[in-house]
């Protein structure tokens, strides 16, 4: 008995003398900030994250294109039940697509903090390699920063990573101050990304890219005192210079051209296929990969829901669902539709060779019984290729003439999944890279900015556009004499029918001042003859008030940061 | 019945027994010892008066002893019983009658490191009828448990066998996290009711359960939801026993739903379909043959009810083995138990075989115990309900939906044969034959629960003892996926093709206390039991899943995983400790005046260094008013009286194991890309197209300020015991504020995060608990007694986080009902229902008619996403009154929280008939019955077959129905008090009725005790809830309660058994 008692004893000891910090002491198993940023490829897998949300479906996979910077003049939203979005004219600050595209905007400069702040925590690891990590996130954060000023104007403006759950109110920081800190954040990095021809793809931040996107930042800076409607200091004289060196770099670079053909930058997009004829027109791209077979989700929704597929799906039959080409082209929803307005200004121009890329030029004909397959391609009247009987050995037909004239607002066919190669084709999931930043911008922006900061245009305006056009195969305009404010409106155009449905041309009307006539312009025009009737409730989709020239401040961040209290004007 | 229960006070008597010794050889004295019934009581301590002699009974009540003297006086006692001295009587058998004493007083509670006479009680704390409650045939006791403790609210989500209970002590305290209690097995604690249900019910002594802060505090932070503490068996002193308990069961279906018949489904076609569609090639009104189909040829035709294919009367099983025996110095006890049960719904099952073995020594000072308890249990058969996308990928959606018949070209039987319906558009409409989806998904859950548990006390001095006690659990969980080529998710049309998955997780935790106790007394009228101690506990969790697809061979099943290719392999290790001092101060004044005082303090890795502790105090007074002389004359009336007051301060700790950390996480599979507008993180993204592209994002942000959610809780209750124990009365009012909620709160977006773990907020539950054991009639021959309970609580949102005042929800079914539809708002209950009110449907009056179109008169309101609102579109109110039903327009439409809920028990005995009868309820709960959002309202959804409710539906023929017509309008598809019912039900929920034979013929073969009975289980419920059963919540948490659609029906079980000891 005396031994237990003094067991006891002992054990009692042993246990209270435990040290309770030790015992009570439990590290993760799981990665944290702490624990990573130790060899290259932990740089690069973080950074891999840092670009993550410009694939998202709330960003260029799927909804930004459409939903939020879809709404244009040159757009419409086919179907007559609208969505609450911007693109139908029916967007409150409680909307799904903007509250989201926010947060992910956020997320993404918050992870390009976090590496910032991490980087150099290995100096071992390679100077080369650390100062391009740090230049891309460096640069991606200042992009995710323009598309918020871009969209919303003054936002609070975050450059240290978040490190606690409290404390997180931030008031809006005037977005002059950001553009300064953008601009010269995107300027010191650009020395430290790779060239464009170092790469074999073009979903990474290059040079040329960021020098394109710089250009642009540029641009849109000249065209904020447009969008405020306060008058044009002098300072803008010399954003537009800005622009026209930058996007001049480019150029001289001599690493980029344009194809020859438009519609093969697309169908690279749509095939996985990088500038296949060798030439750089793409500059950078949002990736899309994989058709979300299975555990990846890389799949966006490029060309399902804005762009050209089959109306019947033929994702679950077993007979089609591997094939390619015409015998699957893959289902599309076709929300998008491109407005009467710009299959005219195809038609003044003769402009085939994008025209009838970017709006459907044929629609597919089917099979009666299920599971209604392609039978072949109607062209609508006037469009069907001279000589052409047949495309992979389905037939081609025309529609009849009265047809096609009662019906001129057709599908975007900017996309086209029948090009995709990834195979089975996902119902509504596609490969399809989102172009971001084409070599003819980068003309475009040229031609535009030397035009604003001289008195005419001069011989590089007229080059720059005339590459543009002539690639096209319309007329070229060197030498026609036109005013500063004409070869301005021939610019505009000249982008519209070069970059609809490229999530750009909304933003264009902003700076440009044009929003809100354009659009309320655009109400008599889906009343015009050609404007297909069954589509006329597309007027309600154009009545914007002047507060769409913002987007309005997330309800999801009204209602928790106490620091902003006031949204934009008219939200 | 009444012999039972004597059993199990025998088991809780001899365990107390202290001294036993055994008599001598030859024995002059002998006899038997009776209570009042006439029933032998085994175990009762026999002395002789001023000696050391001494004996107890044996399991027959007899008893003999040779003392040394032949005069003198027998002194019996028994625990519960009045001690009787009787002359000793050498001349024949001496039959002694012991007179019970106030029972329910002297009942031994469980409090938590101690037992403590129900009658030196300060807090609220209940003891659950085991003896009731096994009468149920049911798997485990959780099963049994609702509907017989005011305040313990215990549910199920669905009728899944196997499926765990959903338990609340007195309201929900957090909005977030768990509510569940904490369980107390054998002095573990566990948090996952997992445990629980891995006890064999018939090993359980007894479950007591804590509900005042008094009682829980001594379990600090892991107090707060309430406390059970199950005890299971010892060895009991005496002769080998050995028990059998055997039964089988029927179970069938309650109710069907009673869906259209061929020609009410065909009409509503006709409806849905142009008409040249009906008259065309594959049309419902075809010309086939040169006959012409019309809608009355429907009438009588050959077709399917898909229920009554998919229902099945499912039998039921159990056996128990136990054997128990021992001597003063070692007792053991062991039990075998093998429980199987098939589900209603075709291939579904549950099963369990379970051991436990129990040793108990005891030398002198030192007392041991060791414990080891076994479980596995076997889950089969895919979840109806738990889909995660779509609602269409539940069972009901396809069993409701498939069409009874087919057009005339269509054989119906093809139906039957096909993974799919041809005619569905298979893009759109996810219907997957049921049958085939039933027969060929295999699932199959395996959870085995090992337990080891021992102690060694020791008493240094009189009233001094050490209990150190140890105990080690693995809690092994293992789920087998497999689907072939004729499932929903195997089969050649899906993308994955058939693929299989495997994972494992186990949780090993191991728990030491050493807890030191003195008791003593000054004069015998100040009454001290002081306790002290400290605990030390680990726990070590991993989770591995790997998952093949493309498998080439499928006849192999699991065993042909390897074939398939490698897709998502997931791998998680997590682990926490916790170091916690505990006391607790016992006094009383005469058994008049009591005061108990208790403290705890609990160390957890889960929080940082500055938070680690918390501090958990309670405190309680009892005044026994009885024993003031004034009362005693009375005593007659009120035998005895008590008052109670409680104040205690408890915790809950039920947070991530490293949410104190920031924390990244390397994403490859399905993190990609957000899915819809949830938090998901991704990471993805794929340079070059590569999809294997990997990313590492932040995922989760430090708070090193995270701390306890507590709860303060006051209770005042009185014990009320009336005319000689024949009426006993509890009465409890408690108020409970639960702050610092431990919140997955909203963060500021622009910080980069959604959502993070922060103690805020404030919920209050308030209630009145009322329970009523009377005895109405008791005598040799009849007795009668009965228990009823009834609870009230009332929650209430105090505070949410800053700025905050609501927090809306959904509870999530299907990706296209993705609106809130429960709202958590101050100054209300958590897991209101939130949505629109409906008004019926738009009638023609509403409209002006052009003769073509309708158009709605001005002035009345429209659904904002409608161009065209039409008559029979379903009409909500406008509340804004702006003209426009929209977002702005929703408002509570239902409450998820009970007004009442509670239980009546009646028991009858007569000459060895125990008949026992055992009615739950629950009043004023809302359900939220989504299947209607699908079901009864004609989404144009070309051949998926509706309610027979919906033939009542708004036509032109029947313009008075607020059924809504037949239209893809959006607004049928909005949460509305439309589809709201009420839950309340009233259930009989146990009916037991044996007979126990008294036969000498039996006891020859050596049966000493028989009895057969009969039970059945849900019998009948009284209810309006138009689906399968009231007690439904398929996505149980606090804020998203009493949400039906697609759930696993309840089934009615009809048993009989026999129950027989060796």
């Amino acid at each position: 008995m005396k031994s237990i008692k003094k067991i006891f004893i002992l054990g009692i000891i042993i246990l209270t003398t435990v040290s309770c910090s030790d015992f009570l002491e439990k590290e993760p198993h799981t990665l944290t900030p702490e624990t990573y940023f130790n060899n290259e490829s932990e740089l690069e897998t973080f950074l891999t994250g840092v670009y993550s949300p410009i694939m998202q479906e709330h960003f260029y996979g799927n909804y930004y294109p459409l939903y939020n910077a879809g709404g244009d003049d040159l757009t419409f939203y086919q179907r007559s039940s609208p969505v609450s979005s911007i693109l139908c004219a029916n967007a409150n600050s409680g909307n799904t697509y903007i509250n989201t595209y926010w947060k992910i905007l956020y997320e993404g400069i918050n992870r390009a903090n976090i590496l910032l702040e991490n980087v150099d925590r290995n100096t071992e690891i390679s100077d080369s390699i650390r100062n391009r990590v740090k230049a891309e996130a460096l640069f991606l954060r200042s992009f995710y920063y323009f598309n918020l000023v871009q969209g919303w104007g003054d936002v609070p403006f975050r450059l240290k990573s978040t490190q606690s759950v409290y404390g997180l109110d931030a008031e809006r920081t005037d977005k002059q101050i950001i553009y300064d800190q953008i601009i010269e954040d995107i300027i010191d990095a650009i020395p430290y990304l790779k060239r464009s021809d170092e790469l074999a793809y073009t979903g990474r931040i290059t040079q040329s890219g960021a020098k394109g996107i710089l250009a642009r930042i540029y641009l849109f800076r000249a065209g904020e005192c447009k969008r405020d409607k306060v008058a044009a200091g002098p300072e803008v004289q010399t954003y537009f210079a800005e622009a026209k060196k930058w996007a001049l770099e480019v150029k001289e670079s001599g690493l980029h051209g344009l194809v020859s053909s438009y519609k093969q930058v697309f169908i690279d997009l749509c095939s996985d296929q990088y500038n296949s004829t060798g030439v750089r027109e793409s500059i950078w791209e949002a990736e899309e990969a994989g058709n979300r077979g299975t555990a990846e989700q890389a799949a966006g929704r490029v060309g399902n829901v804005i762009g050209f597929g089959s109306t019947n799906d033929y994702s679950t039959v077993t007979a089609y669902k591997d094939l390619k080409g015409m015998s699957n082209p893959g289902y599309s929803y076709k929300f998008a539709y491109a407005s009467l307005k710009l299959f005219n200004m195809y038609e003044a121009e003769g402009d085939t060779a994008r025209g009838d890329w970017n709006i459907a030029n044929y629609e597919y004909t089917y099979a009666s019984t299920s599971p209604k397959q392609v039978t072949g391609r109607k062209y609508y009247y006037g469009k069907l290729p001279a000589g052409m009987t047949s495309v992979e050995g389905f037939a081609c037909t025309q529609d009849a003439m009265n047809n096609s004239n009662n019906n001129k607002t057709r599908c975007v066919a900017k996309y086209r999944r029948e090009y995709e190669v990834v195979t089975p084709k996902n119902k509504n999931y596609t490969p399809i890279n989102f172009p971001i930043l084409r070599y003819s911008d980068i003309l475009l922006m040229i031609a535009e900015a030397d035009n604003e900061i001289n008195a005419t245009p001069t011989a590089l305006a007229y080059e720059c556009l005339d590459a543009v056009r002539n690639r096209a195969h319309i007329t070229p305009l060197t030498n026609s004499g036109l005013t500063k404010d004409q070869f301005r409106e021939v610019i505009k155009n000249e982008r519209a029918m070069e970059f609809c449905f490229e999530a750009t041309r909304r933003w264009d009307l902003i700076r440009w001042g044009d929003f809100y006539n354009y659009m309320t312009d655009m109400q008599a025009y889906t009343q015009m003859a050609g404007w297909t009737s069954g589509f006329r409730y597309a007027i309600n989709y154009y009545k914007v008030s002047e507060a769409y020239n913002y987007y309005p401040i997330p309800d999801s961040e009204m209602d928790t940061n106490n620091k902003i209290t006031k949204n934009n004007p008219g939200w | 019945m009444r012999k039972a229960l004597l059993h199990l006070f025998i088991l809780v008597c001899i365990s107390l027994i202290t001294t036993t010794v055994y008599g001598q050889k030859t024995q002059n004295i002998t006899g038997t010892v009776f209570d009042e019934n006439g029933q032998t009581l085994p175990g009762v301590n026999i002395m002789v008066k001023g000696t050391k002699a001494a004996t107890i009974t044996d399991s027959n009540g007899k008893f003999g002893l040779s003392p040394a003297n032949s005069t003198g006086i027998l002194v019996f006692s028994y625990m519960g019983f009045e001690t009787l001295e009787v002359k000793i009587d050498k001349t024949k058998p001496m039959n002694v009658t012991l007179k019970e004493k106030s029972k329910s007083l002297n009942e031994v509670m469980v409090i938590g490191y101690q037992d403590i006479r129900k009658k030196d009680l300060t807090g609220s704390v209940a003891k659950a009828d085991i003896t009731e409650m096994l009468k149920a045939p049911v798997a485990s006791f959780d099963q049994a448990l609702g509907g017989r403790i005011a305040g313990v609210n215990v549910s199920s989500g669905e009728g899944t066998p196997g499926s765990s209970m959903n338990i609340v002590i007195r309201g929900n305290n957090s909005l977030t996290q768990d509510n569940s209690p904490l369980y107390v097995i054998d002095g573990f604690p566990i948090e996952d009711p997992v445990a629980g249900s891995s006890i064999n019910p018939n090993d359980i002594e007894s479950i007591d359960i804590l509900k005042d802060a008094s009682a829980t505090a001594i379990y600090g932070a892991r107090g707060a939801n309430g406390v059970i503490i199950i005890t299971t068996k010892k060895g009991k002193v005496g002769e080998p026993v050995i028990n059998y308990d055997g039964n089988y069961g029927v179970q069938r279906i309650i109710r069907k739903i009673p869906m259209m018949d061929a020609y009410e489904f065909v009409k509503m076609q006709s409806e849905i379909w142009t008409a040249s569609e009906m008259s065309g090639e594959n049309g419902y009104f075809q010309t086939l043959n040169g006959k012409t189909w019309t809608l009355e040829d429907y009438k009588n035709i050959e077709q399917f009810n898909w229920q009554d294919l998919i229902f099945t009367e499912a039998p039921q099983q159990s056996h128990n083995v136990s054997l128990t025996g021992g001597n003063a110095g070692n007792r053991y006890q062991a039990s075998l138990s093998y429980f199987d049960q098939d589900g209603i719904v075709i291939n579904s099952n549950y099963n369990r075989i379970q051991g436990k073995l129990s040793s108990s020594i005891r030398r002198n000072k030192l007392s041991t115990n060791l414990n080891i308890n076994y479980s596995q249990a076997t889950q089969n058969g895919s979840s109806p309900s738990q889909s995660s996308y779509s609602g269409m990928n539940n069972l009901f959606f396809s069993v409701w939906g498939y069409r009874p018949v087919t057009q005339p070209n269509v054989d119906l039987n093809s139906l039957l044969e096909s993974t799919v319906d041809e005619g569905v558009d298979q893009t759109n409409d996810y219907r997957f034959n049921p049958i085939m989806s039933l027969n060929n998904e295999y699932r199959k859950n395996v959870t085995s629960y090992t337990q080891f548990n021992g102690y060694a006390e020791y008493e240094f001095v009189k009233g001094l003892k050490l209990k150190v006690s140890g105990g080690y659990t693995i809690d092994n969980r293992r789920g087998e996926t497999f689907n072939n080529s004729k499932t929903r998710y195997g089969s050649p049309i899906s993308i994955e093709h058939v693929n299989a998955t495997l994972s494992t997780s186990e949780r090993k935790t191991w728990l030491n206390e050493n807890i030191l106790t003195f008791q003593t007394n000054i004069d015998k009228k100040h009454f001290f039991n002081l306790l002290g101690g400290m605990t030390l506990q680990e726990s070590n969790y991993d989770f591995y899943s790997m998952k093949t697809i493309n498998i080439e061979n499928e006849s192999l099943g699991m065993a042909g995983m390897s074939q398939g290719d490698a897709s998502t392999i997931i791998s998680n290790i997590s682990d926490w400790s916790m170091l916690s001092y505990l006391t607790r101060l016992n006094y009383n004044y005469r058994s008049k005046y009591y005061v108990t005082a208790s403290w705890r303090a609990d160390g957890s890795s889960k929080f940082s260094k500055e938070n680690r502790f918390g501090y958990f105090p309670s405190a309680s007074v009892a005044w026994t008013f009885t024993e003031e002389d004034f009362m005693k004359r009375y005593s007659d009336i009120l035998h005895s009286g008590k008052f109670r007051l409680s104040w205690g301060k408890t915790g809950n700790n039920r947070v991530g194991d490293y949410d104190t950390y920031a924390q990244l996480m390397l994403l490859k599979a399905s993190e990609g890309n957000y899915s819809g507008i949830n938090d998901k993180v991704h990471g993805v993204y794929p340079f070059d197209n590569t999809v294997s592209s990997v990313g590492t994002v932040p995922y989760s942000l430090p708070n090193k300020a995270l701390k306890w959610e507590t709860t303060a809780q006051t209770n005042a209750g009185f014990d009320l015991s009336f005319l000689n124990d024949r009426i006993d009365l509890t009465l409890d009012w408690y108020n409970k504020i639960t702050s610092d909620l431990l919140l997955q709160a909203a963060l500021v977006p622009s910080s980069g995060f959604g959502s993070a773990m922060k103690n805020i907020g404030k919920v209050q539950n308030r209630g009145i608990e009322f329970t009523i054991n009377t005895t109405i009639i008791k005598n040799k021959k009849f007795s009668w007694s009965t228990n009823f309970n009834i609870a009230f609580n009332r929650n209430k949102v105090l505070e949410l986080a800053e700025n905050q005042i609501a927090m809306l929800t959904n509870g999530y079914f299907d990706q296209n009902f993705t609106s809130s539809n429960y709202i958590a708002k101050v100054g209300y209950p958590i897991g209101m229902m939130y949505g629109y009110l409906y008004e019926g449907t738009y009638k023609v009056d509403d409209f002006n008619y052009d003769g073509t179109t309708y158009t709605l008169k001005p002035g009345i309101a429209r659904y904002t996403a409608e161009n065209a609102t039409q008559p029979g579109y379903p009409k909500y109110t406008d509340i804004n009154n702006d003209g426009i039903i929209d977002s702005n327009d929703q408002t509570f439409i239902g409450r998820g929280e009970p007004i009442h809920t509670g239980g009546f028990t009646n028991n009858f005995e007569y000459a060895g008939f125990d008949l026992s009868i055992f009615f739950q309820w629950s009043y004023g709960a809302n359900i939220i019955n989504a299947n209607k959002l699908m079901f009864e309202s004609g989404n144009k959804r070309k051949d998926l077959n509706q309610y027979a409710s919906y033939t009542n539906r708004w036509t032109f023929d029947n313009q008075d129905s607020d059924i809504p017509c037949i239209s893809n309008s959006s607004s049928n598809n909005l949460f509305s008090s439309r589809i709201i019912e009420d839950g309340s039900f009233i259930r009989l929920k146990t009916l037991s009725l044996g007979y126990t034979i008294n036969s000498k013929q039996l006891k020859k073969v050596g049966i000493s005790k028989a009895r057969v009975y009969f039970s059945g289980q849900n019998l009948f419920t009284w209810t309006s809830y138009s689906g399968y059963d009231p007690e439904v919540s398929i996505r149980n948490t606090a804020l998203t309660p009493n949400l039906d659609f697609s759930a696993y029906p309840r089934a009615t079980t009809f048993s009989g058994g026999v129950n027989l000891s060796f």
